[in-house]
């Protein structure tokens, strides 16, 4: 694969041409010089690594930042967006990765406020209309906040849609739907493709990106890599273009071996709360890795916090190291050794405008109780030594967490649990999001705790992960256990999981 | 058929929307509260439409004042100035006509224009200088009393003819009697106060629910960032809500005047409070994005009742109508985390 | 330079306080002699009526001498001044020592001494004139110096120019000594502290200053908290009126009298009791807001509504709409009397404001509620009760309420159930505010709040320096406040962060 920068020419189907942009952080150049080109009726996914600049790009161009330099042609002419307002006057969608939209107003109002209709009946009935495009029957007069998250995505998406534009950003809009509404959007996208819409495509998933996208276009520190035809370069070669090192080893971990006659962590029993999980049994040795696997919304993250209770289960109950404990609130939890990275970092995870050195001693001294404080010496000591053990990238531990990237975020949290020394670590998701170095040594920390003796569980949507790092796998679907599968595990176990949870959703 | 069966369900699932809680709830303890004055005082007069009338009558002017408010909190927002600036209109128009000779024509509208800029510079410190509501409006509330009491320190008692002829301006009602208009009897009437609070209701209403404006207040109330992110003139929309409450305020100012015909820097002392828990009342939340104007009126109506109740039992210290309003927004936030709670759990 | 700089900052402040002590110890004996050879405390007030008039030699004897002798140079005009209501009303305490010149003029010239005796040559009296003026700048300046060595010497490692200068408290102590300034520029004399034998009293504006911001100082240590906790309190000027009225209650109330009431100098109940239960009640109320705010989960704001709009109904119906008074010396003492030479409110203030800190940096504790403040979902999950938090910031908050009204109504030596706590709420989120605690919730800071307590104070003796009547103070306090805040505000400090940036950015290019 050539390395060097390749640039487009200058084609007269472009709808949009960005050239030379750049943009200054204090501290950091987010972006530099770099070119991007989008043609009409195309869909082409924006790629890079967390901290590349794709989010940058998208809010020079939507308006929310202002660039320091380079210049934006739209159909031919140059314009200089001031406001997301003014984008979208200009004919620039975008749909944000979170949601953004009012609760409180309804379906119908949130498509379309700010637009031209605004009574009532005519919003309802076109909303309804919209909604149906999406295959989605719900009551438009209702609450926003009265439906699910994907179902506000959806909303999003279709208010995105509905605007006259030429325009389309979907700013990592699948994270929150699952295969059927993914499935949904990709027609809804083919559709605008059809009418002429250029589509900016940002994504985790590389399998999505080949299978609606038409070109691509990879950044890498705030620079341009290229871009590409879809069928130009295959995943192995995208991801070592978006890394810019080789994949190859990196991912070379294999599961820790568990002694058979090692003592039980964690033995649940029949747990089950109303709603989302029903009578789920796991049994835990010391050292060993529990992957989870299954879709969103399959009950992975609820069993999770059951366990940690963060939501107290209504019926079965929970012996830690071979004694039947009553967890009522993560605290109870926190005492019997157990420790629990959620799924959401930012809502649940970090305390942003406190330092490293504050996030990593919280949980410690929560078990401590607020009357035994560690002493200054202490907590710098704690986090020294965990700043270096998971080589988290800052100046010193009194930064706030808030300003570390996510990986960096994800490496604290871990700290703050690695440092009340449990015997059961959840880690829910805790790749999400992160960039592909910061997965490997996180999933490299991961199996280091299972060799120390440490139980883990581990969730995430990225089979790969789950099957190189198991010992077992419990896989999950409608909020039931399906199967648990046996290690060791090899290349056939993805499309076995795939088929379990295919088939018990086709059962069902 | 299957038409029928949507636009049945649709009527049904209109009127149970859960957006509409919190309005059905000050209403049925609206009622509630009335049928025990009914019951217990009706024979010596709860139950007369004087009575009623009065309800209106009594808070008229925090009413008015409610209007405005209530756009401030849908918008997410707190205005602590409304006692404070009707407290300088009324100061204006007093001091203008008995120390000036200003007609109270012009020293209204020119209140009013206080009201608005007022109004309008805290709009604009809140959006665009990021100084919470809270903050910025106390501090015009500062400034507004201490204008006031630059003004003048003492209560200007005033005597014009307009303003005798305004606060004298009753509509009579009438009733059907053997196909004779006769005027209800003991003589009702409606006071000026009550006619603007209501004009003032109605006209919120309108702007509220059948404008792009009121759509983007609610917008600004659900989630601003997202209401920026999409396209809506979030600073432009602010700053006019404050405005039109500072206008509110000055209209409140001069219903206030009507009433008692003086200006005096200390007026409507901790008025703020009492419009803040009508709105509240009445089923707006605090934290932005739901309430309505009627749900407002009837939290007004509300704070009347109870007032009325312990006059009529002639036994009570009015003391207990300050602890009752304070049990009443305990009962009241306790029902909106009711409802809140349970359509999150229904999304679940 | 830089290792040296807290050292010098020291050795400079504590030279500058000697001076500013050598000063007042002059003036201390010249009044200590009065005292001693003729038994009269000679007051402030008396003290500049006489020295400061620039008058020759002759007139100032012959006000000295009628002074000391008429004993007009007594106190009873300062006592008073503690009584007034701490809204900014009071009147000078100036007593009109030169007034009783014409009647004891005579029998000053018959005896003559006084002047003679204690004063001696006139040369003394330039030299207590200058003293005088330079005492209250020498105090306060060399404190500072000192006071910032030892800021240096303690937390030195952690401090650098530009956080400083980024810091939202450096700017309220700005805008602090800034007022002073003008106070000083106003009245020379405006820092002086004196000596008052007769009530062991320190006296001077800075003290006052000081010792009317007492309520809002111990008020402001909860209401920081609950700020941090992103929430805020509005009950507590109604918990000050609740705690006034059951102490008075207590006070006066005598089950065995058939009127049940004392006539105000003795209780019924032990002092004690008298104290603990208002204290307690408040304490209890406090709990209600937490646990409607904990536990129900309902926004501070309106749940602090409630006993906001309720209080002072509650505090009506403990006195049945009465206001009683008390004539009570050790209650007197609260409020009026003197602690280790200073006002006692002073030192209550001190040892709470010591005691808070130390409670909540020397246990996890403000670690625990900032934390919540930022994060309340990721607290819980990494273990913290967040409830027990809410509830003991609350209750606290309470408590502190609760000694401010007895403070507030030791002042009065009475209750009243409207106007006691008046505006406590708002003034008490001000200093909050204006010292640096983000109304948003999170990190805050209980010395800021101090200084914030301190400078709404400040700005009511400067506009009562100003001769402004006392109804208008307001109108200043927001044109004050609105400039404190509008520095303060964020896109304000990010635009001069910039463009101090950019002008080193600028530096930098044209030196290399």
């Amino acid at each position: 694969m050539p390395e060097e920068v390749r640039k487009q020419t200058n084609e007269p189907q472009n709808i949009l041409e960005m050239r030379g942009i750049e943009m200054q952080f204090p501290g950091v150049k987010a972006l530099d010089g770099v070119d991007f080109f989008l043609r009409a009726g195309e869909i082409h996914a924006l790629l890079g690594e967390n901290g590349a600049g794709k989010s940058t790009l998208i809010k020079c161009l939507t308006g929310v930042n202002h660039k320091d330099a380079g210049t934006i042609l739209f159909d031919g002419k140059e314009i200089t967006p001031t406001s997301p307002q003014n984008a979208i006057q200009m004919g620039i969608a975008t749909v944000f990765q979170e949601i953004n939209l009012c609760p409180n107003l309804t379906v119908a109002e949130n498509i379309f406020v700010g637009r031209k209709e605004f009574k009532r009946k005519i919003i309802n009935a076109k909303a309804r209309e919209l909604m149906q495009r999406f295959h989605l029957d719900i009551d438009v007069t209702r609450p926003l906040s009265y439906y699910s998250t994907a179902v506000q995505q959806m909303v999003s998406i279709a208010r995105a849609v509905n605007i006259e534009s030429k325009i389309l950003i979907l700013d990592e809009p699948t994270s929150s739907l699952d295969e059927n509404e993914v499935q949904l959007l990709f027609a809804v996208m083919r559709e605008l493709k059809a009418a002429g819409m250029g589509i900016i495509f940002i994504t985790h998933f590389l399998d999505q990106i080949y299978a609606i996208s038409d070109r691509m276009t990879i950044l890498r520190n705030g620079r341009l890599v290229g871009t590409y035809d879809i069928g130009e370069i295959n995943k192995l070669q995208l991801v070592t273009l978006m890394v810019g090192k080789d994949m190859e080893n990196i991912f070379d971990l294999h599961p820790v071996q568990v002694a058979p006659d090692a003592p039980d962590t964690l033995k649940a029993e029949h747990l089950g709360a109303p709603g989302p999980v029903a009578d789920i049994s796991l049994e835990m040795k010391k050292g060993e890795l529990l992957g989870f696997a299954g879709l969103l919304g399959s009950g992975r993250t609820e069993t999770a916090e059951m366990i940690f209770g963060a939501n107290r289960p209504t019926s079965g109950k929970v012996e830690l190291k071979g004694k039947a404990v009553v967890v009522k609130k993560p605290f109870d939890a926190i005492m019997n050794g157990v420790a629990f990275c959620p799924e959401d970092r930012k809502r649940d995870g970090i305390v942003g405008d406190l330092s490293i050195r504050e996030n990593i001693m919280l949980a410690v001294q929560a078990k401590r109780g607020f009357l035994h404080p560690l002493s200054r010496a202490e907590q710098n000591e704690l986090a020294d030594k965990y700043i270096k053990a998971l080589s988290i990238a800052t100046p010193d531990a009194e930064k706030k967490i808030g300003e570390l990237s996510g990986g960096n975020q994800q490496k604290v949290i871990l700290a703050r649990w690695m440092a009340t020394q449990p015997d059961l670590l959840i880690l829910d998701e805790p790749t999400r999001g992160i960039d592909v170095g910061a997965k490997a040594e996180i999933q490299r920390l991961m199996l280091e705790m299972c060799k120390d003796g440490v139980s883990v569980i581990f969730i995430s949507s990225e089979m790969e992960e789950v099957i190189r790092c198991s010992n077992r796998i419990v896989v999950m679907r409608d909020g039931k256990k399906a199967a648990e599968l046996t290690g060791p595990f090899d290349s056939e176990t993805q499309s076995k999981i795939l088929q379990i949870i295919a088939e018990g959703g086709e059962a069902s | 058929m299957s038409v029928r069966t949507e636009k049945r369900q649709s009527l049904l699932t209109r009127i149970m929307n859960p957006k509409y809680m919190m309005v059905y709830a000050t209403v049925i303890i609206f009622l509630i509260i009335y049928a025990y004055g009914a019951i217990r005082y009706g024979k010596s007069g709860f139950t007369t439409l004087r009575t009623f009338v009065n309800f209106f009558t009594d808070n008229a002017y925090y009413g008015i004042s409610a209007v405005g408010m209530t756009m401030v909190l849908i918008t997410g927002g707190i205005d602590l100035s409304v006692a404070s600036v009707a407290s300088l209109t009324g100061m204006i128009v007093a001091y203008g006509y008995e120390r000036m000779g200003i007609s109270p024509v012009i020293t209204m509208l020119f209140s009013m224009l206080v009201g608005i800029g007022l109004g309008a510079l805290m709009g604009a410190a809140i959006h665009y200088l990021n100084v919470p509501p809270f903050i910025t409006t106390l501090t015009g509330s500062f400034l507004a009393r201490g204008i006031c009491s630059l003004i003048s320190r003492e209560s200007i008692s005033m005597n014009h003819p307009l303003i005798d002829q305004l606060a004298g301006t009753k509509i009579t009602l009438y009733h059907l009697v053997d196909g004779e208009w006769v005027k209800i009897k003991p003589i009702t009437k409606i006071d000026m106060t009550v006619i603007i609070f209501i004009v003032m209701i109605i006209a919120g209403t309108i702007l509220l629910q059948h404008t792009r404006f009121g759509r983007n207040v609610y917008a600004i109330g659900g989630n601003e960032a997202s209401a920026k992110l999409m396209g809506l003139p979030v600073g432009r929309t602010k700053i006019a809500v404050y405005a039109i409450n500072g206008f509110c305020s000055a209209l409140a100012g001069i219903a206030y005047v009507l009433v008692v015909k003086s200006g005096w820097n200390m007026a409507l002392l901790g008025g703020e409070l009492e419009v803040i828990s009508s709105a509240v009342i009445g089923g707006t939340l605090l934290t932005g994005g739901v309430g309505y104007m009627v749900g407002t009126m009837f939290g007004v109506l509300l704070k009347s009742v109870i007032p009325a109740i312990i006059n009529f039992n002639g036994t009570l210290s009015s003391w207990w109508g300050k602890i009752a309003t304070g049990g009443l927004l305990l009962l009241f936030i306790v029902i909106q985390r009711l409802v809140v709670s349970y359509t999150e759990r229904k999304r679940k | 330079m830089k290792k040296k700089l807290h050292l010098i900052l020291l050795i400079a402040g504590a030279l500058v306080l000697a001076a500013g002590l050598y000063c007042f110890a002059s003036i201390c004996g010249m009044k200590d002699a009065v005292y001693a050879g003729y038994g009269v405390s000679f007051s402030d007030a008396a003290f500049q009526s006489v020295f400061m008039n620039d008058h020759d030699e002759a007139a100032v004897r012959a006000d000295f001498n009628a002074a000391v002798l008429s004993g007009t140079g007594d106190s009873a005009a300062e006592g008073t001044d503690g009584t007034e209501a701490p809204d900014g009303t009071e009147a000078p305490a100036e007593t009109e020592a030169t007034g009783a010149e014409t009647e004891t003029a005579p029998a000053a010239a018959a005896a003559g001494a006084p002047y003679d005796t204690v004063i001696g040559s006139f040369s003394r009296v330039s030299s207590l004139r200058t003293a005088w003026r330079l005492q209250g700048i020498f105090l306060p300046v060399g404190a500072l110096l000192c006071l910032a060595g030892l800021v240096l010497i303690l937390r030195g490692k952690h401090l650098d120019f530009a956080s400083i200068m980024r810091s939202k408290i450096t700017w309220a102590v700005i805008a602090e000594i800034l007022i002073l300034i003008v106070c000083l520029i106003i009245r020379p004399d405006f820092f002086s502290i004196s000596y008052q034998p007769s009530n062991h009293m320190l006296y001077g504006n800075l003290i006052d200053i000081i010792n009317r911001s007492a309520e809002i100082t111990i008020i402001g240590m909860g209401m920081t908290m609950v700020i941090a906790l992103g929430g805020t309190d509005l009950s507590v000027g109604a918990l000050v009126a609740v705690s006034g009225a059951l102490a008075l209650k207590l006070m006066r109330w005598d089950p065995t009298n058939p009127l049940y009431q004392t006539p105000g100098d003795y209780t019924v109940y032990p002092f004690i009791l008298v104290l603990a239960v208002p204290l307690l009640v408040c304490l209890l109320m406090g709990l209600f807001n937490g646990m409607l705010i904990g536990r129900l989960k309902l926004q501070p704001i309106i749940a602090t509504l409630i006993l906001m709009v309720s209080g002072r109904g509650i505090a009506q119906i403990v006195t049945n709409g009465k206001q009683y008074t008390t004539m009570y010396s050790p209650f007197r003492w609260i409020g009026q009397g003197s602690c280790l030479y200073l006002p006692t409110p002073i030192v209550i203030t001190v040892v709470i404001v010591v005691g808070v800190m130390l409670f909540v940096r020397k246990t996890a504790f403000g670690t625990f509620v900032e934390s919540v403040g930022i994060n309340a979902n990721s607290s819980r999950l990494s273990g913290i009760n967040s409830r027990a938090i809410i509830l003991i910031v609350f209750a606290l908050t309470g408590l502190l309420s609760g000694i401010s009204g007895l403070i507030y109504s030791s002042r009065i030596m009475s209750n009243d159930s409207n106007n006691a706590g008046l505006n406590y709420e708002t003034d008490a989120i001000l200093s909050v505010v204006i010292g640096g605690t983000s109304m948003t919730g999170g990190k805050f800071s209980l010395a800021g709040t101090v200084i914030g307590s301190i400078i709404i104070r400040t700005i009511v003796t400067f506009v009562y320096f100003f001769g402004i009547p006392a109804d208008a103070t307001m109108a200043f306090k927001a044109l004050i406040i609105a400039v404190v805040i509008v520095l303060q505000a964020e896109p304000v400090r990010v635009w001069m962060a910039k463009r101090t940036e950019r002008r080193a950015l600028a530096k930098g290019g044209a030196m290399k």
